[in-house]
């Protein structure tokens, strides 16, 4: 359903369960989350993924800007009923979210940044090919994004190939969209001390071959954010969530205990 | 010979899946996906494996179908009761089918390859290019030769000018139209079974896509259950004989069809 000009996908256990909402990245969708949705659900939380204007079954025009994009979820949030929400999200999603948190919404609880660069310079030969030729950049991001021995494999719950997945996910998004979320990455950039006054408790789980987002990239979070910790899983890249679900969710799992 | 861009197009206009059975052509020869198929089947027993010894399927998804932009696949588009309320198209994006199709398929009827049938089909698929490459050779030889044959009615084989989807196996097919072809002998059934009979090198056997050759006569064995108006419905007439064509020798296989023919037809 759409509220707020967001597609939402929402799975609502008990009132008082906790509420877990997925963010998605560049060009991407809410199937991104498909092997934590349900699985969190199934552990008792409320979850509810979406797909951000200009994205996925979201017909609404794409947005410029990361601050646009967490204010549509943020305004959301104030229509939920929970009280205890936590947000995670990928890569831009992981953008929307420190911007959210940094709003300090009283129900948000918990953030947890997946493949998080901060600030998120994307290169201008990317950025360039986005706006010239958006099919060829989404090869060149999942060639970088998935190391070899995943391209090899695929996913290891469904056995789908993963680069065809992807590619397909990615391929579906209207043309210049991925530019405006590349520039949006790029673009964004909060003051220091906005991102210190944030107490809220922050994860951050990297890739250890992750070109996109590398771990480095997260360094200046690690520093800035007072409440952070940092888990890296090993041979996996950019497209954490698919390529080793298991450990994404054993790690989010751990997060949500503390 | 399907017209699979023709068909996609009327496919793509009504909101189906098209889905095609690549088993004969192999992926070595044609990629339907290129040519606007949605989906791919393939009998890995067949030209992967190579040598009839594991049984094994293959579904390639292309992810291309939008399936929430029609009310026809429910069972895909709505939660569904057997796994707990799952809606696979809402879950799995351009991943539900085969989401669907393993969680059901495998898991629920326990449709699961084995160890041993694993190594036998990547094995085979390791040769599947210059199998095939064989393959299409001896049968081109072997489609010329019969054609023109006295013994032959008619002969069947998509890269033969008078085959009537001659043109579109040429635009769809451009490294060979694969290893199977039928044809009419005179003397319907009666020389049929004899010629089968006194095939030498030809295996009389069902399967098709072995490395050897193989012959059988349909309208009396895979057909046999099937009436006379279904037979010619299904186009299985009486004095058709379909051959698997394998990578022997390819003067073995001529020699072995023609002392066959001339018993078949004395």
């Amino acid at each position: 359903m759409n509220i707020k000009n967001l597609e939402i996908f929402y799975k609502e256990n008990k009132k008082t369960a906790p509420l877990l909402i997925f963010i998605h990245g560049a060009a991407c969708d809410h199937t991104l989350w498909c092997y934590q949705n349900r699985y969190f659900y199934n552990l008792g939380f409320s979850t509810l993924t979406l797909d951000l204007p200009g994205h996925g079954l979201n017909s609404s025009k794409a947005l410029s800007k990361i601050s646009e994009m967490s204010s549509l979820i943020n305004n959301l949030l104030k229509e939920l009923p929970q009280k205890n929400i936590v947000l995670i999200g990928h890569s831009m999603g992981s953008l929307i979210s420190l911007d959210i948190a940094s709003l300090k919404p009283t129900k948000l609880k918990k953030v947890i940044l997946i493949g998080a660069s901060y600030p998120m310079h994307v290169s201008k030969d990317l950025l360039n090919k986005s706006k010239n030729n958006q099919e060829e950049a989404i090869n060149d991001m999942i060639n970088w994004s998935l190391p070899s021995s995943i391209k090899l494999n695929g996913a290891n719950l469904t056995g789908l190939n993963l680069s065809n997945l992807v590619s397909v996910i990615m391929g579906n998004t209207p043309n210049g969209v991925l530019h405006k979320d590349l520039l949006a990455c790029n673009n964004f950039l909060l003051e220091d001390e906005k991102i210190q006054s944030i107490k809220l408790q922050f994860t951050i789980i990297a890739g250890e071959k992750d070109i996109m987002t590398p771990i480095r990239g997260s360094e200046s979070l690690l520093k800035l954010l007072p409440n952070v910790s940092l888990t890296s899983l090993k041979n996996i890249g950019h497209f954490h969530t698919l390529e080793n679900p298991r450990g994404i969710n054993k790690i989010i799992e751990k997060s949500l205990e503390i | 010979m399907l017209d699979i861009p023709k068909i996609s197009k009327i496919c793509k206009v009504s909101n189906i899946p098209l889905l095609v059975d690549n088993t004969i052509a192999t992926p070595f020869l044609l990629n339907p996906i290129d040519h606007g198929a949605d989906m791919v089947l393939h009998s890995a027993t067949k030209f992967i494996g190579g040598h009839g010894v594991a049984l094994g399927g293959v579904i390639i998804d292309s992810g291309n179908f939008k399936w929430g932009e029609t009310k026809k696949f429910k069972n895909i588009t709505s939660p569904y009761e057997g796994y707990n309320g799952l809606n696979y198209y809402e879950e799995f994006g351009p991943g539900a089918f085969l989401a669907r199709a393993r969680s059901e398929g495998l898991r629920d009827f326990g449709a699961t390859l084995s160890p041993q049938n694993a190594f036998y089909l990547l094995m085979g698929v390791e040769t599947l290019g210059p199998r095939m490459m064989k393959h299409v050779s001896n049968c081109e030889y072997i489609a010329a030769f019969l054609s023109g044959r006295e013994e032959v009615n008619w002969v069947s084989y998509p890269s033969l000018k008078s085959h009537k989807d001659f043109s579109i196996a040429s635009k769809l097919l451009p490294k060979g139209s694969g290893a199977i072809l039928s044809f009419g002998i005179k003397g319907g059934e009666k020389s049929a079974l004899k010629f089968i009979n006194s095939l030498k090198i030809f295996s009389h056997l069902a399967n098709i896509g072995d490395s050897k050759s193989l012959a059988i006569h349909p309208a009396s064995t895979t057909h046999s259950q099937l009436n006379k108006k279904e037979l010619d419905k299904s186009g299985v007439s009486k004095d058709l004989i379909r051959l698997s064509v394998g990578i022997e020798d390819l003067d073995d296989l001529l020699n072995d069809i023609q002392q066959a023919l001339k018993r078949a037809i004395k």
